[in-house]
Order: C-alpha cells, then structure tokens, then sequence
C-alpha cells in the first residue's frame, strides 16, 4: 500500500478508535455466574417488543430508572416492534440467560404467537422464564348509552335469538378480545358477528362511537375516558373482581358468565437464569413495579398495578395458555 | 365561535408566547424539521423517541414541543424530497416527483418557498377548523365507517387513472404491483400470514418507507451515478423565491389541498400519505396545467404539501375532541399525553382547560415559527446541492443506509430498500410510473382492510356498500373518475395509435 | 401532436433494441410473479362464506398482471420505433451495478461489524475508489460519516445503530 494511502488508513482507523473509546462500552456479552452480578458498567437491556410510545412501552420506561436504582448499573430500554410483538420475544428467547437480556412480555401476544403454527414463532413458552408481572387490564364489554340492551343477560337473550346479527367489535384476530368473544359464546351460546379491526382500539373505538358497530368489547384501560364521558354503557367487566377504575361495572362471573379475559403485563428473561440472577432480578422488579410513584403513573394510564411473583406469573401463564388452547381452534378454523 | 372560545383562545395564548413555552415550540419545529429530512427516521419515531425527553416537562410545554415535533416532521421530509429525490418521510414520497423536476431546472428554492407558504396555509386554515368547530367536526369524521372508508379507497384508487400519463397499460402495471407488495403480511381475513416465506419480519409486510426510499432515492443513485454529472443549484436569490406567476398558479393547488388535507385528517385511520396521494391525484385531475405535473408544475408541490401539513393540523381534531388518535404519529403524540397525565378528548377541555387552549394556540404559533424558520433557510437548504456530487452520492448513500435501518432498527429493510432502488432503476428506465405503485401501496392495505371491516359488519353480504347513502356517492365518484379517460381521451387515444410513431 | 415533432433523437438501433430486450426481460420477470402468485393464492383460499378469502385478491391481481404484461409486450413490439430516451442513451451501468454491490456488502456484514466500522469502509469505498477523491477529503469525510453519524444517532438523538459482534472489533467497543 502506498504510504499516504496507509497513514491515512492508520488515522482513520485511529480517529474511530479514539472516539468509541469515549462512547459507551458495550462488549458482547460474557457468560457470567450470579455471585458478581450485575457487574458495575455493563448495561441490561429491557427489550420491548413494541412501538415506542405504547402502553408497554410507557410502562418499561418507568419502571426502568427504578431498576437502574435497585441493580446498580444502567437499564437501557430497546425497542424490537413488529409481528405483533413475535419479532422482539424472538430477541429475547434466543439471547443468553445470563441477566442482562430482560423483555417486557405482555399476553395474549405472547402466549397466542408460540400457539398459531403457521406464524412460524421460534419459541415457545418454555423459552420464557417470567420474573414478574406488574398490571393486569381486563378486558370489558359494553354497548352505546341509548342501546336497547341494559344489562349483560339482555345482550346474550338477544344474541340467542338473532344469532350473526348484533356486531361486536375487536381489536384483531386472535386478540384478547377475539378469545373473549368466542369463549362467551362457548359458554352461553349467544353468537355475536364479530367486526375485527386490525389498526387498533382506537380504529375499534371510533366505529363504535360512530354507530358503526353496536357492542364493544376492549380493555378497561381504553374504556375508562369512554366511560367518563358518558359515550358507553359497561354491561360486564371480565376480570376475577371488579375493576377499581369501574366500581359499578358487574365482572361477568358475578353475572354467572365464568369468562376471564385479562391483557396481563410483565417482564421475564430468557430461560435458564442462574438461580442467584433470578432472585435478584425478581427482587428489584418487585420493587420496581410496586414502586408508588410508578404504580401512579400506571393508574394514570388506567391501568392496575397488580404484582404477581414470579411464580404466581408463571402459573398465570399457565392457565392462560389453557384458555387460549381451548378456544383457539374456534378461532383459526374459518 | 362564542365569546368565551375566544377569551379561552386569548388565555392559551397569553400561555403559549411565554418565553419558556415560545423556546419549546422552536425547538420543538427544529427537531422536527431534522427528523423529517432524515429519511427513514418519520414521524412517529422522532416523536416516540423524544417523549422521554419530555418526561420531565411540565405538560404544557411538553405537549407544545411534541406536537411542533410532530408537523414540523411534515416540512422536513419535503427538504429531502425537493432536492435530493428522497423523501424524508412517507407523507414527501409524491413530493418528489415535481419537486425533483423542479430541482432539476435549478427551481429548488422555488419548489421549498412553496411548499412552506402552502404548509403554513393548510395549518392554519386546519387550526381554526378545530377552534371554531371542533366538536361538529368531530362528529362528522365518525360518520365515515368502514363502508365509507372503502368508498374513499376507491375514489383514491381510481385516480392511479389520473396519474396515468403517457401509458395506460404500464400505469397500471405500476398499480397492480403496488397492490400485490401491499399483499405482503398478515392478510386481514383470517389472520394468516401470505407471501412470508416463513421470515418473522415480513409477518407486517413490506415497509412502506424502505420501498419508497429505494425506490426514489436509491434508483436516483443508480441512475445518474456519472462522473462529471452535476445537479444545477439555484444560481442567487433569483432562484429561491417564487415569481408572481408560481404564486398564482399555486393558489388553487393550495385551496385544494387544504381541503383534501383537511377532510382526510378527520377521519380516524387515514395518514398522511394518503392525504398528500390523493390531493397529487387532484391536481392530476382538476388543475389548468396538470399537462405540466411530473415535469416540474408547481401545483405537484403545492397541493401535497399543503394537504399534508392541513392532513397533520387536522387529524388533531378527532383527538382533541373524542380522544380518538387518527394515525399511529397521532397514538404516539396520544401516548405522551397520557404519560403527563392529561387525557386526550372532550375531558382534557373540562379538565384542563388551560393547558388544552395553550396547546391550542401553540399551534398557531408553531405553523409561524415554521414558516419564518424554513424560507430564509430554504438558502441554507439548496446550498447542499453546491456540495461536489461524489461526496454528495456518498453522504446520500450513507443517509440511505442508516434511514433504512432505522426504521425497525434491522438489516432487512435496508435489503428492502437495495431491491426497491434497483427496481426503480428498471421501473425508470422502461418508463413505467413510479407513483401508481406508490399510491396503491399506500391505499391497498385500508382498501381491503375496510372492506374486510365492511363485510365483517354486514356478515357477508355486499349490500351494505348500496344501502348507505354515503357510501354510493363515493362509489359512483370512483367510478366517474375510473372511465373518464375512456369519455375524454377518445381523440388523442386514436392519434397516440399512429403507426408512425 | 408533440409526439411526431417532439425532440426525441432518431430512433438508434442499438440502445432501442437492448431496451426492447429490457422490456421483454421485465414483462417475463413479471409474468413468472404473476404465476407464482396465482399458485399460492389458490392454495390460501379464494372464496370464504363471509366474502373474499386470503387468496382472492392476490388471484385477481396476478390473472391482471399477467394480462397487462401481455398488452405491454404487444405495445412494445409495435412501437419498434422506440421510445424517446430519457437520458439520452445508456446509463453507467457498471457503476450501478458496484454500487447496488457495495450496499448489499454493507448490509450483509452490518451486525458484525458494527455500524462505525462497516460504514467507514463503505464511505472510504465510495469516496476514494468510486469518487475518486484525495485521500485527506475521503478520510475526514469517511470518519465524520461513521463515526459522527454513529453518536449523533445513538447518543445524541437516541436511535440505536448497530455495534459489533465479532471479537477483534468488539474489543474496540465499535
């Protein structure tokens, strides 16, 4: 090489290193045993399998700073959106359990995208290893305030009677709002014609205020300014006990329907963690998510601050998945 | 509009033009108007990404600079569109193809002047839509259900027959492929994946901003890759402002765009690029000179860029009044609201009313700020063009690279935008029509969507689309403009058959 | 009639026939889509008790395709005359080809070797190889390009690029 080329390759080469050198050090990540972890200097890193700005999203990025206090060392948010969040849980599932990969992992999606073969999903739920869940957003259903229907059992009557005919709307196929539908009318036979509306809640929302569909089934979170407003009548609400954001919503347990549908959020880590890891992995993000300043950040939101440990998110899961499974065939087969 | 909208409007004023608040709506047109001519980086991103920057604001000036971030994006994308054929943002793509033109006659700053002369007018006339009627408004864009939204799609649609040109049959060809790229993903009916082959990342499809950064920026690359080949630059002031007949020619481009613009922004669903699309699809349509689009007629800058800044000020409204965000840049904006604590519809009027009004009144003065800040830079702007055309293919490409990339943060569709730059070469050099296929691809994916919706609703039966009065207005428009060329064009068709030619 | 008294160049017979080619090539390229689609449309589902299937729409599109690509052909052997020349002849198409080469390069080895690293060579390639630049201009151009770009994304405006992952480099923490 001649020898201008050649200094001017050593400077460039010179320049980069002299610049990374002052930027942050992130080195691929060594397997590490738990006793000296997190190692001061070396950052986690929160994937969040959807688009900045999002509930999840807004959720991660406050209970982060938390983490940051608890472990000591920087907890850098990343954003992996797309395929309804199958492309960020692949990230997660396939990076190294050695606790500085977390993810915020939110079902359905979570527990639907292993289930539907032909998404051709890369992990299943084994691959998860759950540390914590930090809110729960059932979901609800509810009708126009001039609608006929006043109550729960006037809807399904209806429903029974003219089946395909009254339109409920959801945010997609194979969404929470998809299972819940489909296991009422498992439950009680009342078959309502289902309005899929991929964009989105609030695509979901505008059609209902619009006359456009006549029942609408969401999550709290989305319903609670609604409800404000005065714009919905909430005839049922399907979590385990009512909501504390609608106290006077009857859940449908209460109204003898025995439908549980529930968006649930948390975090967990690739499988396998060594169990010190864990422990203090789980420790920090309880006290993270319990956090009050946090946790009234999230009421803001709508949303309710319900800790479950590690185990009791796993069993969650679990019984999760059994609803899912239970009614997915109804939901694939067209 | 009552005494006390106006004595509210006053107030929020009286907000907005304090010191701290007025730094936060510059900085905020600045930031935006940086992300805007970063290609790939759209709106969305720049704002989701600056939220956490504003976390700790006090909500007023937080939401001032999100949402100056959020339409000055709009005037960004159109700096890179005007002058280096690569738009900066989804809502620029159509830009390109007169503001380039004009670029290409040394027009640059022209092309710039009036792009932000026709943003400023659509904010503005969009702004005082939302004080003086909002809640009207609001209604009336939850009229449009899925049925409607489908009427839209097809009058939008029908007008890839504007953009025809010279070759009806390679217009199409252009259509029909957009139509089946937009096939990619996840198809609405069933939930099944087509045409992924299996990959994780093409489960949402082929992205639209990779494609059409490819297909404008990269196969402009690949075209004029000459030694010695220079962009002309706009020879002094002389070059950078409009002359009279410029300004008169894009008053009625302007008026329709406002209008296109406008009515698109109520409507929850719709983004701005199918505002800017269909107000290009106008100008094909209605305008005197529409002979001249695609060779560098000022109207092809003027009414999308209108529409595009009217579409962005507009789609406010339904959020502002129902607490419905209309398109994913506005879920975003949606989603720093609700991190301040404030909750976007009717009740954020009742319950803060004054942080509402400020927000309000921002906007005004934010579509200035736009303004003064970008015609005196339009010199700054055109002055890139004077950078030597190897360091500037070079810089370009690089642009193209990381904007790809940062799009889902992926190689892939930096790959995507590889194979859309050397397809628009080929596209190019066959003469087939680059904006049929960006229009479908825009419009395709709502077009099946709502008629999916549609169908879903009626359960099946194709009747609803006959049985609502709006719908059938929009089907019949579709129609009309679908076989007008067959109606018009009968004389020149005979003579474009000549055998001599 | 502009077309006949345009000022289009008297039809060549050399650059018109390759673009014929051209255009054969591409109406082929586009007939084989075409094909490929109706196949797996078919296979997605055409038709559903609700109203159109997966399938239907892409059928539909491809059967048109396929009878437009026909129609161009015919256009295309009718014009024999060709078609004015938009630029005037032949496009560097070596260049073309180089520089759509070097990007799927630097797409292929972006994840392991980062974004400073990779970009550096590739603006070096094109500056000083493609460009034909001094050395000092392509060097300074290059590191700004790389390196500057690379913490003006990731730290000032917080968009992420992609480090490296391969050990020689990751050492240097690029």
């Amino acid at each position: 090489m001649r020898p201008r080329a050649f200094l001017a390759v050593a400077a460039a080469i010179g320049i980069s290193l002299t610049s990374a050198a002052c930027g942050p050090n992130k080195t691929a990540s060594a397997s590490g045993d738990g006793q000296d972890w997190p190692r001061k200097g070396k950052p986690i890193s929160l994937i969040v399998a959807f688009a900045p700005g999002g509930a999840v999203d807004t959720a991660a990025r406050l209970v982060a700073p938390v983490l940051e206090k608890e472990l000591g060392t920087n907890v850098e948010v990343v954003n992996k959106p797309g395929a309804g969040g199958q492309i960020g849980y692949t990230a997660l599932t396939s990076a190294k359990p050695d606790g500085y990969t977390l993810g915020a992992t939110g079902s359905p999606s979570v527990v639907v995208s292993p289930l539907d073969k032909s998404r051709g999903a890369k992990y299943t739920r084994e691959s998860f290893q759950p540390l914590g869940m930090q809110v729960i957003d059932p979901a609800l259903i509810g009708v126009a305030p001039d609608s006929p229907y006043n109550s729960l059992a006037d809807l399904i009557d209806a429903a029974k009677k003219t089946p395909n005919k009254i339109t409920a709307s959801t945010t997609g196929i194979q969404t929470g709002e998809h299972f819940a539908a489909v296991d009422i009318e498992q439950k009680t036979g009342a078959k309502l014609a289902l309005v899929h509306f991929s964009e989105g809640s609030s695509q979901a929302i505008a059609a209902f205020l619009g006359g456009h569909v006549q029942v609408y089934v969401g999550n709290v979170s989305d319903a609670t300014d609604l409800v404000k407003q005065k714009k919905i009548k909430v005839l049922g609400v399907m979590g385990e006990k009512r909501s504390e954001f609608l106290p006077d919503a009857p859940t449908l347990k209460e109204q003898g329907v025995d439908v549980v549908m529930a968006t649930a959020r948390g975090y967990s880590a690739p499988a396998g963690l060594p169990a010190e890891v864990a422990t203090k992995l789980e420790g920090a993000l309880k006290k993270a998510i319990e956090d009050p300043a946090v946790a009234a950040k999230m009421k803001d939101l709508g949303l309710q601050t319900n800790y479950l440990t590690a185990a009791d998110y796993t069993a969650f899961w679990g019984k999760q998945e059994e609803t899912v499974k239970s009614v997915l065939p109804l939901v694939t087969k067209k | 509009m009552t005494v006390d909208v106006i004595n509210e409007l006053l107030g929020g004023f009286a907000t907005a033009l304090s010191p701290q608040n007025l730094l936060f709506a510059l900085i905020g047109c600045l930031l935006g108007t940086l992300i805007g001519v970063l290609p790939g980086i759209g709106p969305v991103a720049g704002v989701a990404l600056l939220i956490p920057l504003t976390i700790n604001l006090e909500p007023a000036g937080a939401i001032i600079m999100l949402a100056a971030i959020f339409y000055g994006t709009a005037y960004g994308g159109t700096i890179t569109s005007v002058l280096l054929n690569t738009p900066g943002e989804a809502a620029s793509a159509i830009t390109t193809i007169d503001g380039y033109a004009m670029t290409k006659q040394g027009r640059a700053g022209v092309a710039l002047t009036i792009a932000a002369i026709g943003s400023f007018v659509g904010g503005v006339v969009a702004t005082i839509g939302l004080v003086a009627a909002a809640r009207p408004l609001g209604s009336l864009g939850l009229k449009i259900g899925p049925p409607e939204f489908f009427g839209l799609m097809v009058v939008g649609i029908s007008l890839l027959v504007a953009l025809a040109g010279k070759s009806m049959v390679r217009a199409l060809i252009s259509g029909v492929i957009g139509l089946l790229i937009a096939m990619v993903g996840i198809d609405p009916v069933a939930g099944a994946p087509r045409f992924t082959f299996g990959s994780d990342r093409l489960l949402d499809g082929v992205n639209f901003v990779a494609v059409i950064v490819g297909l404008f920026g990269l196969s402009e690359i690949l075209l004029t890759a000459t030694a010695g080949h220079r962009h002309p630059f706009t020879p002094g002031m002389r070059g950078l402002l409009p002359t009279r007949t410029d300004l008169r020619r894009s008053v009625p481009a302007i008026a329709r765009g406002t209008g296109v613009g406008f009515a698109l922004g109520l409507i929850p669903g719709m983004t701005g690029s199918v505002s800017s699309l269909l107000s290009y699809g106008a100008e094909r349509k209605f305008s005197r000179y529409r002979d001249e689009l695609g060779s560098g007629a000022v109207e092809g800058v003027a009414g999308p860029e209108t529409a595009n800044n009217a579409h962005a000020n507009g789609a406010l409204i339904p959020l502002f009044t129902l607490g419905i965000p209309a398109s994913p840049t506005i879920a975003v904006l949606m989603g720093a609201f609700l991190q301040q604590g404030l909750t976007p519809g009717p009740t954020l009027f009742t319950e803060h009313s004054d942080v509402a009004w400020a927000i309000i009144a921002s906007l005004f003065i934010g579509n200035v700020i736009l303004l003064v800040l970008n015609v005196p830079l339009v010199r700054l702007w055109t002055a890139i063009l004077r950078i030597p055309e190897k360091i500037l293919t070079a810089l370009i490409l690089l642009f193209l690279v990381i904007g790809a990339y940062t799009i889902n943060y992926s190689v892939f569709d930096v790959f995507v935008m590889i194979l859309f730059g050397v397809a628009g070469l080929a596209m190019r050099r066959l003469d087939i029509p680059l904006a049929p296929l960006v229009l479908t691809l825009v419009l395709g994916p709502l077009m099946e969507r709502s008629l999916r919706e549609s169908l879903d609703i009626s359960q099946g039966s194709f009747t609803i689309f006959l049985t609502r009065p709006l719908t059938v207005g929009l089907l019949a428009i579709g129609a009309l403009i679908a076989v007008s060329p067959l109606l018009r064009l009968r004389k020149p068709a005979a003579l474009n058959e000549d055998p001599e030619t | 009639m502009e077309k006949l008294i345009g000022n289009e160049a008297v039809p060549k017979v050399g650059p018109t026939a390759v673009r014929s080619i051209g255009a054969w090539a591409a109406q082929a390229v586009l007939v084989v889509i075409a094909a490929y689609v109706v196949v797996s449309a078919r296979g997605l589902g055409v038709w559903l008790p609700q109203g159109p299937g997966p399938g239907f729409f892409p059928l539909v599109l491809a059967v048109a395709l396929i009878v437009l690509s026909v129609a161009w052909f015919v256009q295309t052997r009718r014009a024999a005359g060709g078609d004015p020349a938009e630029d005037g002849g032949a496009f560097p198409r070596k260049r073309a080809a180089v520089t759509v080469a070097s990007l799927v390069v630097l797409a292929a080895v972006l994840d392991f070797v980062g974004f400073q690293a990779g970009m550096l060579l590739f603006l070096l390639f094109h500056l000083r190889v493609m460009g034909r630049c001094r050395w000092l201009i392509s060097v300074v151009i290059a590191a700004a390009g790389s390196v500057g770009g690379f913490h003006l994304f990731n730290d000032f405006l917080l968009v992420p690029l992609p480090y490296a992952t391969v050990p020689p480099l990751t050492w240097l923490g690029v």
